[in-house]
C-alpha cells in the first residue's frame, strides 16, 4: 500500500480504509436485494433520520412551495415558506378525509384548497375555512391544521425528520460534518438543471456509482476517462477520504495535464467565443476563488484534483468541482428501484458563448448518466442471483464501504443515538 | 424557396433541411435528435453545422439571447444541437450509449434557459 500515493501526488494518504477505521474485510450484498432488509431501512434509517429534502432556494419568498414523495416512506411533504421567511415541511394530507390538498409539486400561493371537499389551509397549515362548518360535530378548526413535520434549515439545506419526536437534532445528526462543511459557498444555487430517471437498481447501488472513480476507465472512456486518471494514477485512486459519524466525503484525483482534445472541435469552437470565467455557474472570479478556498473543496489543496463527493446520509451526496458544486438524490423506490434526481446548478447567463459551454456540460452530464444505467441495472441482476454472498471492495472504494456499514448499523441499532455512536 | 418559407436568417439557406430535426425546443428534444438520427445524419449535421458555427454565434451574439426573432432562435438552437451531435461524433462514436437501454428513461425536467 506504501507505493501507491507516491505514484501520483504529494498526497500522503495511503490506506484510507483503515486510517479511517473501518474493516477490509468483503462486504455483505443482502442489504443490496433482500426485501426485509428494505423494510427494515424504511423504517429504521427514512423514518429516523435527518432527511435532506431540498434546498431553500426552490421556496425563494414567501408564498413559494414544494412538494415531494418521501420515499420510500409514504410519505408526501408539503414545503412552504410562510410570509415571515420561515420553511415549514406538513403532510400533504387534508384534516377532514385524508385527501392530498395539494395536487401541483411546486408553486406560489399563500392558501391551498382541498379539492375534494374545499376546506382551506393557510401555507402555515392554520385552518382557514370549512364549508357548511356548522354541519360537524363539536368542531375545533383550531386544532385540524395540517400536520407539522419536524423541519430544519441548516446552510440553505432543507431537512425534516419523521419522528413523533426526533431522538437527536439537526446539529447532532450532521455531527463534525457540520463544521466541516459549514461555510460552503453554493453557486448558481437558485438555478438547477435537473435531471431524473428511475432505476432497476437498489439505491446503494446507484450511489455507490458516484462515490468512486475505479469504475471511469472502464464505464466512460471516452467521456470521463482523461480527466480523471493518467499515467502517473491510471485507476484514478482517491486522493483522500474521510468519516464523519454516518456521512463521508471523497475527493477525487484529476489530471493536471488534462487539456480539450484537439478532435473535440466543438468544444474548441465554444472556448474560441471569448467567454472567460466561471461559466457554469456565472460565478465572479472572487466569488470562485472564495469557493475553492474552503476547506472542503479540494481538501488537500493539491493539483491533481477533479472533485469531491460529500456524502450527506444517507441518500445526498453533494459534489465539489472546479467550477461549482452538485447534488445527487437516491431516492428508494424498492429493494432494486430508485428513482434518481441529478441537480446541477449552473446560472442563466445573457451570453450566448457561456450558454453553448452550458450546453456541452448538460450533453456530456447526460451521456455520462447513460454509460452508468446498465452497469448499475446489471449490478443489481448479479446481486439479486444469490451467486455471492459478498463484494469485494477496494480502498479507494472507501466511500461505499463506509455507505453499508452506517446502513447496517442503523438498521440494527435500537435509538438513533446508538446508530450515531 | 421563398422568403416567406425560410426559418433561418439569411445566409444560413443551407442549413435549413436540417432544422426540423435539429432545432429543438428543449434539451431533452436536442438529446432526442441525436439519438433518434443514423451517424451519417448526425455526422453530416455536424460538418454543415461547425462549418458556419463562427458565423452563427456572430448573428446570434447581435441580439438579446432572451428575445431572438425566431429565425435567430432557430439558428441557436441548431448550435446548441451541435453539442450533442459533437457527444456523438467526438465522443461515444455513436448516436447512442453503447450498451444503454433504449429509451433511456433520462428526463431533462429543467434545462439551462434560453431553449432549455
Amino acid at each position: 500500500m506504501a507505493t501507491k500515493v507516491a505514484d501520483f501526488g504529494d498526497v500522503a494518504n495511503a490506506n484510507l480504509t483503515q486510517r479511517e477505521g473501518l474493516s477490509t474485510a468483503p462486504v455483505p450484498i443482502a442489504p443490496y436485494h433482500c426485501r426485509t432488509f428494505f423494510e427494515q431501512e424504511t423504517k429504521q434509517i427514512f423514518e429516523r433520520a435527518w432527511l435532506l429534502v431540498g434546498r431553500e432556494e426552490e421556496i425563494p419568498e414567501p408564498g413559494s412551495f414544494v412538494v415531494k414523495d418521501i420515499t420510500p416512506t409514504k410519505v408526501n411533504a408539503l414545503i412552504t415558506r410562510t410570509a415571515n421567511g420561515k420553511v415549514q415541511a406538513f403532510h400533504n394530507t387534508c384534516s377532514h378525509r385524508g385527501s392530498q390538498v395539494v395536487y401541483a409539486t411546486e408553486g406560489r400561493q399563500s392558501r391551498f384548497t382541498c379539492p375534494y371537499h374545499a376546506w382551506t389551509y393557510k401555507n402555515d397549515g392554520e385552518l382557514l375555512t370549512v364549508p357548511d362548518e356548522s354541519n360537524f360535530f363539536d368542531f375545533d378548526k383550531k386544532k385540524c391544521g395540517l400536520t407539522k413535520i419536524h423541519t430544519e434549515v441548516w446552510e440553505g439545506w432543507v431537512f425534516i425528520n419523521l419522528q413523533p419526536e426526533p431522538e437527536v437534532t439537526l446539529k447532532e445528526y450532521l455531527g463534525d460534518f457540520a463544521p466541516y462543511f459549514e461555510g460552503f459557498e453554493y453557486l448558481g444555487a437558485n438555478s438547477p438543471v435537473v435531471f431524473e430517471i428511475e432505476l432497476d437498481a437498489n439505491w446503494k447501488v446507484a450511489s455507490d456509482a458516484f462515490i468512486e472513480t475505479y469504475h471511469i476507465s472502464a464505464i466512460h472512456p471516452g467521456t470521463l476517462k482523461d480527466g480523471f486518471t493518467s499515467t502517473h494514477n491510471p485507476y484514478g485512486r482517491l486522493l483522500d477520504a474521510k468519516v464523519f459519524g454516518s456521512h463521508r466525503t471523497v475527493s477525487m484525483y484529476g489530471n493536471p495535464n488534462y487539456q480539450t482534445d484537439p478532435k473535440h472541435r466543438v468544444e474548441a469552437f465554444a472556448a474560441s467565443l471569448g467567454e472567460t470565467g466561471n461559466v457554469i455557474s456565472a460565478a465572479t472570479k472572487a466569488e470562485t476563488a472564495k469557493y475553492l478556498s474552503h476547506r472542503a473543496v479540494n481538501p488537500g489543496k493539491v493539483p491533481p484534483w477533479s472533485m469531491d463527493v460529500n456524502h450527506v446520509f444517507p441518500h445526498v451526496q453533494i459534489d465539489s468541482g472546479p467550477g461549482g458544486f452538485w447534488t445527487h438524490w437516491f431516492w428508494p423506490l424498492s429493494e432494486n428501484r430508485t428513482r434518481y434526481e441529478g441537480r446541477f446548478y449552473m446560472a442563466e447567463t445573457k451570453s450566448f458563448a457561456a450558454r453553448m459551454i452550458q450546453e456541452l456540460y448538460v450533453s456530456r452530464v447526460v451521456t455520462a448518466i447513460c454509460e452508468d444505467i446498465t452497469s448499475m441495472q446489471r449490478t443489481q441482476k448479479g446481486l439479486e442471483s444469490g451467486g455471492k454472498s459478498h463484494m469485494m471492495l477496494q480502498d479507494s472504494e472507501i466511500g461505499i464501504r463506509h455507505h453499508v456499514d452506517q446502513c447496517i448499523k442503523w438498521v440494527e441499532a435500537d435509538t438513533v443515538k446508538e446508530a450515531l455512536s | 424557396m421563398t422568403v416567406l418559407d425560410r426559418r433561418l436568417p439569411e445566409g444560413f439557406e443551407e442549413l435549413e433541411r436540417f432544422v426540423d430535426r435539429w432545432a429543438g425546443e428543449s434539451v431533452e428534444a436536442r438529446v432526442a435528435a441525436r439519438e433518434e438520427s443514423a451517424m451519417d445524419d448526425i455526422r453530416e449535421f455536424y460538418d454543415a453545422m461547425l462549418a458556419r458555427a463562427n458565423d452563427a454565434a456572430a448573428l446570434i451574439e447581435s441580439h438579446n439571447l432572451h428575445d431572438l426573432p425566431d429565425p435567430v432562435a432557430n439558428l441557436c438552437k441548431m448550435l446548441l444541437g451541435l453539442a450533442h451531435a459533437a457527444s456523438a461524433v467526438e465522443f461515444i462514436g455513436a448516436p447512442r450509449v453503447r450498451m444503454a437501454p433504449y429509451p433511456t428513461g433520462v428526463r431533462v425536467l429543467r434545462g439551462p434557459q434560453p431553449f432549455g
